[in-house]
Parts: structure tokens; sequence; C-alpha cells
């Protein structure tokens, strides 16, 4: 299992640096002259040359690949061209917010989708099934952006029950920071008030953002519980008279949850880019915000940093999907 | 299985009960929270732009003119609504004859938002620094030759050569707001001017200071309370908190506007605002501002080398389409080269209007041979200038014209127009100049003085007139004013003559206001920016 994992992990880090060659040398190929753009379209030539040298474009571009690199080693992602310091800062301010809109989204995605999709295959072609069969597909088929314009249009204008843009209530002050995520910043720090209003800017972009995933994580439960529930070994367990909730839990549910996983570790990686469109609908200061602005300023490093960081992530859970097969499939413990 | 459908009824129940509490619980806390104790009154702005930096040095963007309008100051400033000079830091000044020198009487009994005095030591540190750091602005201040503090409240800027053009660039937002000085040596690290300190610092003189930036999400300012120049009492409250969100998405402006959260929308798009300027509580300010949008020829090149040709085209196009179907009625048309509302500007050049007679005329004066076809390209994104194009394709056509649209970004147009091969250049670019000060010369230099093609300035098109040259040195030596207007009102004559340009039109802003917003005042050239100091809420 160890080996497993050490092997998953350099194999991982191998396709980390691959990426950093291949977005270094695609962002480089786009024409265009960041130096410009950063000193202001109307500055002199002057200006932009000393924008030019602060970064070190004006360097050959295997140079700027290897400086790169050795402060990559150091842990420096460089200076942002569009934030004029440190990408490592910029990160640090922006991801969490990304990071808790995912996180929220997930755990609705997941519990929601499972929840939904068991009810769905206990009460096979009853009425609940039918309708939760018609809300995971309208889940999966509305896009993400047009599915948060509706319920920001209805909880928010019409009905005035949850707030809208950005994550807090402008006149609070954010907790301080010790995570970036407010709701367990502000339950850190005893700020009650700011918890709740963290909690209800969160609810409608991270419901917005869930129901695509928790659509699909619904059909694939309910498609992986009926194939184990007629299983001979689940007759087996009724007739030697277990509790129904036993079998469900212990036999029916825990051989259906591979698949499961499988799909829920690939929804996460959905759900980080669904991110992006959320956080333009609902200002939401994340990663999506700050690599828009990355791509059209040509901030090489803000744009390599963002993807570092997406693959890291990426790599994470897909590492954390092959423990849970690990802890819940007996057959993988013993090969 | 009753026990196991029970156990479902149970479950789902229980996260219905669960969600509708959270929703309950929250919609309560923000009730609660709003029935506390007095509210300050803030100001909420949107904007869709977020700066860079706050460091006056080197900012050189829009995104930034609100806060820096209102946390720093500068020696002068323009009048309330136009481009007047007023004094601001400054109380009195006196230009030498010879216009190389100007000497500056300052207010006494200002502090900075850190405590420190104002004087004009803080004044020289400020502009050496923006020209030390040599970034953005820094360019406008190239005429400083050296600045001299004979006392304490006295400031001489020396200059290299006379630039008549010294006080508007003064008056501006870019590069001239007067910083701490102590806050800058106190927080520098590692050489660096305290560039990574002022990111996201800001120790002016002015009424509102800045408390917090929350990157990607909001500014906020909130009163100084000792602003020298006090709090005085009008109808309505002063504002004790501004907050400006960054909301890139219209709509999401648009949702937030209406339903009271916002009391000024920068971003609304320009298809909605009549829908919501008819809504209750809300009021559209539209009025012009000084940037101006052009289409110049590459008058190295046939057949636009021609200047009967270029006539002609200027005669063809609709510029009323433009303004009132194009533009929807939000702009105003340019009459010559300089924008409509500085003081140079020549008021009797006229407003083309379409002559399709007239251009067909001139077309067969010119001797150009038609078929003929032209590449128009414009900035990607620029939607008006791709409209433009596509307008200017159907005009020219009656003349025997084809026009052929590319789009590309700025840096690629760039590329091509700052090219050692005049060829490269295409035949028509459309482009778009924003104020770096409120003066004729800002406009005139840049674009039309011979030696400023790409990529030393924006003359794209190498246009090249000796006398309209020489206009405009004389101009910028003159110290006396009306003489000086009257020479920059001939260049403008001689550049309309030459038909270097088309000139299509300056842009209105359009900005919608919470009716319980009082006292703004727009300035033509402060456009993204607010006199928040002299605005109260209802």
């Amino acid at each position: 299992m160890l080996y497993q994992i050490n092997r998953r992990v350099i194999l991982s880090i191998i396709a980390l640096l691959g990426i950093t060659i291949l977005v270094f040398v695609l962002s480089h190929v786009v024409p265009g002259d960041p130096a410009r753009l950063a000193a202001g379209p109307q500055a002199r030539e002057e200006q932009v040359e000393s924008v030019r040298k602060e970064y070190g474009l004006d360097k050959p571009l295997a140079q700027q690949y290897l400086i790169y690199m050795k402060n990559l080693l150091k842990g420096d992602l460089g200076k942002s061209l569009q934030s004029r310091r440190p990408v490592v800062e910029d990160l640090q301010d922006y991801f969490p917010a990304t990071l808790e809109l995912t996180l929220i989204a997930s755990i609705i995605a997941i519990i929601g989708g499972i929840l939904l999709g068991m009810v769905s295959a206990l009460k096979q072609n009853q009425f609940l099934d039918h309708f939760s069969r018609i809300f995971s597909l309208s889940g999966i088929s509305m896009p993400v952006f047009w599915l948060g314009l509706l319920l920001v249009l209805l909880f928010y204008r019409e009905l005035s029950w949850l707030p809208f843009g950005g994550r807090l209530d402008a006149s609070l002050t954010p907790p301080t920071h010790i995570t970036g995520l407010y709701l367990l910043d502000s339950v850190l720090t005893g700020n009650w008030e700011t918890f709740w209003s963290a909690l209800s800017y969160l609810i409608l972009p991270s419901i917005s953002l869930s129901l695509g995933s928790l659509g699909v994580i619904a059909r694939m439960t309910r498609a992986s519980l009926l194939e184990v529930l007629p299983q001979d070994y689940v007759r087996t367990a009724r007739a030697k008279g277990l509790q129904e909730k036993a079998i469900i839990y212990g036999h029916v549910l825990r051989n259906a949850l591979f698949p499961i996983i499988t799909i829920s570790g690939l929804q996460i990686g959905s759900l980080l880019s669904g991110a992006f469109l959320v956080e333009v609908i609902f200002s939401w200061p994340g990663l999506g915000t700050y690599a828009m602005k990355a791509i059209l300023f040509l901030d090489y490093n803000g744009i390599i940093g963002v993807t570092l960081l997406i693959g890291l992530v990426y790599m994470l859970t897909n590492l954390l999907v092959d423990i849970l097969y690990f802890v819940v499939d007996p057959r993988v413990r013993a090969s | 299985m009753n026990n196991h459908s029970k156990a479902w009824k149970i479950g789902l129940f229980a996260m219905t009960v669960l969600v509708v509490l959270s929703f309950l619980l929250t919609a309560c806390g923000k009730a609660s929270s709003g029935s506390e104790v007095e509210k300050p009154t803030t100001l909420t702005i949107a904007d869709a732009l977020q700066p860079s930096s706050l460091d006056i040095a080197t900012e050189y963007e829009a995104a930034a003119m609100a806060v820096n309008r209102i946390v720093y100051e500068r020696l002068v400033r323009y009048s309330a609504d136009g481009t007047d000079i007023e004094p601001e830091l400054a109380t009195s000044w006196t230009v030498s004859e010879d216009g190389k020198e100007y000497t500056f009487k300052l207010r006494q009994g200002v502090k900075f938002q850190d405590g420190t005095d104002f004087n004009a030591e803080a004044v020289k540190f400020s502009f050496e620094r923006v020209l030390k750091i040599n970034q953005g602005p820094a360019w406008m201040f190239s005429a400083i030759d050296s600045i001299n503090c004979p006392d304490d409240y006295t400031v001489t800027f020396v200059l290299k050569q006379p630039f008549s053009a010294f006080l508007p660039v003064l008056a501006n937002i870019w590069g001239t707001g007067i910083v701490s000085p102590t806050a800058v040596k106190d927080n520098t690290t590692n050489d660096d001017n305290g560039t990574a300190y002022l990111q996201d610092h800001m120790i002016g003189t002015g009424p509102y200071k800045l408390v917090e930036w929350v990157h990607g999400d909001h500014i906020t300012l909130e009163r100084n309370q000792d602003y020298w120049g006090g709090w005085p009492e009008k109808d309505g409250k002063i504002i004790d908190k501004v907050i400006i969100k960054f909301i890139t998405e219209a709509a999401t402006q648009r949702l937030q506007l209406e339903k009271g959260d916002l009391d000024i929308a920068m971003n609304i798009a320009v298809d909605d605002l009549d829908a919501v300027s008819k809504e209750e509580g809300l009021t559209l300010v539209d009025k012009p501002s000084l940037m101006g949008t052009y289409i110049r020829f590459n008058t190295a090149k046939a057949p636009c080398d021609n200047v009967k040709f270029r006539e002609a085209i200027r005669y063809a196009i609709d510029y009323d389409g433009i303004i009132n179907s194009i533009m929807k009625g939000h702009a105003i048309q340019m009459q010559g080269p300089a924008a409509i509302g500085l003081p140079g500007h020549d008021d009797s050049i006229p407003a083309f209007k379409q002559d399709l007679d007239k251009a067909k005329q001139l077309l067969a004066e010119s001797g150009v041979a038609t078929p003929v076809t032209l590449q128009y390209v414009y900035e990607t994104g620029q939607e008006d200038r791709r409209m433009v194009g596509e307008l200017i394709q159907s005009n020219l056509a009656e003349l025997g014209i084809t026009v052929q649209i590319t789009t590309m970004p700025w840096e690629s147009i760039w590329g091509l127009v700052s090219s050692e091969d005049k060829t490269q250049t295409p035949d028509l670019v459309a482009n778009g100049w924003w104020p770096d000060y409120a003066d004729v010369e800002d406009y005139l230099y840049p674009m039309y003085y011979s030696t400023q093609a790409p990529p030393t300035s924006l003359n794209i098109g190498f246009y090249s007139n000796s006398d309209v040259d020489s206009l405009l040195d004389k101009a910028m030596a003159e110290t006396n004013d009306s003489t000086r207007n009257d020479e920059y009102k001939q260049a403008q004559q001689l550049i309309v003559k030459d038909v270097a340009s088309i000139d299509l039109y300056q842009k209105n802003m359009t900005i919608m206001m919470s009716t319980k917003v009082q006292g703004f005042v727009y300035n033509p050239i402060y456009t993204e920016a607010f006199n928040v100091y002299d605005m109260r809420m209802k």
C-alpha cells in the first residue's frame, strides 16, 4: 500500500513538472507583451522597459524557465505582474475562497447525491424514484451559471431570503486569517456574527455549483445499488433474518461504494473548474477571478502558479480516492 | 420492508429540517444584525476593475482613480465639474518668465494620515520617488530637472525646458499624489522605494483613508476625522465609509443595484441602461468624457497616403449612425482631434456629416483607382469599434472601396504598428485615447507630432507635417495662455485639413446612481472617481 502511494506521488510530481514546462511554453507563445500591459496602455517605451527588467522578461526564454524552476524549489512562485506581489501571497488570498466553495459544494453533492440515489434505488419505479431521477437529470443538464442566476433571482431578488455578491457582508471584517476558510476561521475565533454571514453568502453559490455533480452521483449511486440489490448474498442475508437497515449499510452500500467513490473523486475535479463560472456570477473572490485576470494580463507567474495549484489539488484528490478504495474494499487491501 | 422505509422517511425529514433551519437562522441573523446600533453612513460602489496596486507612483490604470482621488491629494486639482486648475495642497503658485520654474506656496497645518506633517520635503520626496521608480506615469514628469525647497512651505520645480502643460499634469491622478515620506522610509525593504508596502497601504493627506483591501472582493475606506478641510455640515449625512466592490459581471451589478445593496454601479450594460434608469430610486448620469475614439490612416502607404482619398473617406462615413445606432446616443461626435471640453479646443471645427456625393467627387479627384481594398484593424473586445468597422464597410462599399475587418489583441496591433517596415501598419487602425491630463497638448503631441510614431508614442500611421510640429513646439514653450491656445487651434486646423485621422466620438460615462446619493458632481477627466468629500447621503 505504501509502495503504491509512493509510486503515485512520484508520478504526480513528474506530471506537475511536465505541466510547468507546458504552461510556460504555451503562455510565452501567446503574442503580446505583458510588460506593456502592466506598465499601462499609454505608457512610454522607457517605463515599459523598466517593468520588463524588473520582472526579468528581457532574458531569453530558457533562462527565464531555469530561474523560475530554481525559485520554485525554494517555494517561490515569482512575482505577479497583475498584483505586483509574490504569487504565493496572491494564492494565499484567492485560493481559500475557492476551496471553501468547492468543499461545501462537494459535501452537498456527495451526501445529497448518495441519499437521493439510495432513495431512488430502494423505492425503484415509485414516485420518489421518478422525482429524484428528474431532479438529477435537471441538475446535470442545466448550465451552472444559468442555475446560479435563477437561484439568485428567486432567493435574493424576489424572496430576499439570502444575500448575494461576495463572501461576507461588506460591513463586516473578514475573520482573522488562520486557514482562509471563513466558516472555520470564524468558529475558531468565536466570531459568530461573521460565521452566520459567511454561511448565508455560501448557500446560493455552493448549491448552484453542487447540483450538477449531485445529479451525477445520484444516478451512479442508484445504478450501483440496483446492481448490488438483486445479488445472491443480499438474498442470503435477508434469509438469515438480518435487519433491513443492517443489510443496506453492511452489505449493499459497502459493495456499491466502489464506483460511487470513483465518480465522486472525478466530480470534485470538475467542481473545481465549475467553481470559476460560479465565481463570476457571484463575484466570489476566488482563484477563477484571479486566473482570469492573470490570463488577460499575460501574467506568466500567476498563470503557472494557478495551474500548479490546481494540479496539486487534483493529485491529492486522486490520492485520497485511492486510499479510500484501500479502506473500503478488502480485495484491494489483499492485493 | 417497513423498518427501512421508516428510516428513510426520518432521514429525509431530518435533512429537510436542517436545510430549512439553516435558511431561517441565516435570514434571522441577517435581520437582527440590521437592527443594531447606528450603522455608519456608507456609500457602496460597484466597479468591474480592481487596481493592480495602490502605489501612486506605479498605478497607471483607470481602476485606481476612485481611491486615489480621495485618499491622496495633490498640489493642484481640476475644478469640480471641469478642467480649470484649482489649489489643493498648494495655495498659490507663480511661473517664471521663461516658463521653466514653477514655485508653489504650500498649505500649512496639514497632516498625513499617519500623523506626520505635510511640507515641501514631502512634495520633493514624492515626485523624486516617482522618477526613481520610473514606471507607468513617470514619463509625464520627465521634464523635471530638479526640485528645491527654499523653505518648509515653498517648493520650486525647475524644468529642463518649458512645458506649458505642467499644471494640468500635476492636477491629474497619475503619479501626483503626495505620500508621507516617513511611511515610505519606515517601510522600505531591499531598496524597493516602499513599493511592496504601498502596494496595499496608502498614506496621503486626503479626506478618506484606506481601511482594508480584501483582494478580489472590495476596498473599504473610512472618513479621516482629522482632515484639514474639516467636515462642514450640509444637507444630508456625511459619508463615513466608502466600500468599492469589485463585481465584473454587469448582471450582478444590476441585481444588487436594484435591490439596494449598491448605491452606485459603474458598469451596467449599455443595453440595460434605459430599462434600469426607469426604475424608482435610480438615476442615470450620462455625460461625455474626454476619451476619444479615432480611425488612424497609414499615411505612408497607398492609397491612404493620398489626402483627397482620405477626405473622400471622411465624407463617406455615417457619423449619425455611429452615435445613434452603435453608441445608442451615449456619445458625442468629435470635432477635430482634441477632445471637446478642453480649454484649447477649436470649437469652429465642424462635426462632419455624411455626404456621399461629395465623397464620390473627392474620390474621383484623388486619382485612386477603384476597386481597392483596405485593412481595418481593431482591438479585440472593443465591441463598439467592431460595429464601427462594419458600418464603415458598408459606407465605403458605396465608393467601390472594400474594407476587410480584422481583430487582434492590443499587443499584436502594437507589434504591427511599431514595425520598422511601415507597410506593416494596417491602412485603418481604430484606436482609443484616454487623457493623461486635461490639456489639448496630451492629444495633439503623442498622436500627431512627427517623431511620435510607435513604439515611441501613439502617432500610428506616421502623420507628419512640419508646420504642425513647429506650432506644437512653440505652444509647449508658450507662457501666455491665449497665445498658446491660438497656436493649438491652428495646429488642430492643419491636422483636420490634412485628414490625418477620422475623429469619431467621445464616449459618455454612464453611471447608475441611487437617488439617496446627493451632491455628486460629474467631472469629465476624473471619470472613474467621485467627489465623495462633498457628497452626502439622504
